[in-house]
């Protein structure tokens, strides 16, 4: 039965992002242009798969793209992790993924939420004095700070 | 010693990037998702590297530890390689680590191989 004269008291929500705007997908414009270089046979390999596979150069380039950024994430966050960190979350932050979302490059990372939720919660940290950070974070921090979010 | 790519990227920090033959390589427009584009930016950035060649070293020994992972890319491999190849390629790597050998290397191996298999089908005989 329908109810009738109902009043929602906005006093009684909080100021977060709405379901509809946290489940929303993240890209709704068209996909952005990367170029990449690479070696002629490489390419030629790539196309001998996609043809005999029965998929596109695209697909393939896209997802080896994908895994070799990853690779170099993790191969970052074993030397120094808050490199890692800090290349992940300010692409993250870059792309339009949230904290919320639990998305991104910064979620794959993180083995468990407990980590992933303090890490976004922290400032990046850039004190010059600090002994924890090590001297490429810092040339590192103050080279990223510059791209736009 | 391995030299993994962040090592490279690491060293590059404090050094300028080698030039290579731009014969050897070809520009490919993709389209990607945000967060992949994201990630280049950062890492060109970061690294300053140019965010083009950002990836070329990465792919092609990623490609190259795809072809080793499977007995089934041999004819893959076989056919490719027949083409030639540059210098940094996923073959050149293949030839670095000794999974594929090419001219000179190629005939020897083969005539080592008949000399190993007549030795052996005579040591049957007697």
């Amino acid at each position: 039965m329908p109810i009738e004269n109902v009043i929602v008291k906005e006093t009684e929500f909080g100021d977060e992002a709405s379901l509809i705007e946290r489940y929303k997908p993240l890209q709704e414009l068209p996909l952005p242009k990367l170029n990449l270089k690479m070696r002629k046979s490489d390419i030629r390999i790539v196309d001998s798969v996609a043809d005999q596979a029965g998929t596109t150069r695209l697909q393939i380039l896209s997802g080896l793209v994908k895994e070799v950024l990853l690779r170099m994430l993790k191969e970052m966050g074993e030397k120094d992790r808050h490199c890692a960190y800090l290349l992940a979350k300010i692409a993250d932050m870059k792309s339009g993924h949230d904290r919320a979302l639990r998305a991104g490059w910064s979620a794959l990372l993180f083995a468990d939420d407990k980590h992933h939720d303090y890490y976004w919660t922290q400032e990046f940290p850039d004190d010059d004095t600090s002994d924890k950070l090590s001297r490429q974070y810092k040339e590192l921090f103050a080279r990223l700070k510059t791209l736009e979010m | 010693m391995t030299t993994t790519v962040t090592e490279a990227l690491y060293a590059s920090l404090g050094e300028a990037s080698v030039e290579a033959n731009p014969s050897d390589f070809e520009t490919l427009s993709l389209r990607v998702p945000a967060a992949t584009l994201s990630m280049v930016q950062a890492f060109s950035l970061g690294f300053k590297r140019p965010a083009l060649s950002l990836l070329t070293d990465a792919i092609s020994q990623s490609i190259a530890e795809l072809l080793l992972s499977s007995k089934g890319n041999i004819p893959l491999v076989r056919d490719e390689s027949g083409h030639g190849y540059e210098a940094g390629s996923a073959l050149s790597i293949l030839r670095d680590r000794g999974a594929l050998l090419v001219g000179q290397d190629a005939i020897w191996e083969r005539e080592f191989s008949q000399i190993e298999a007549d030795i052996e089908a005579k040591a049957k005989d007697e």
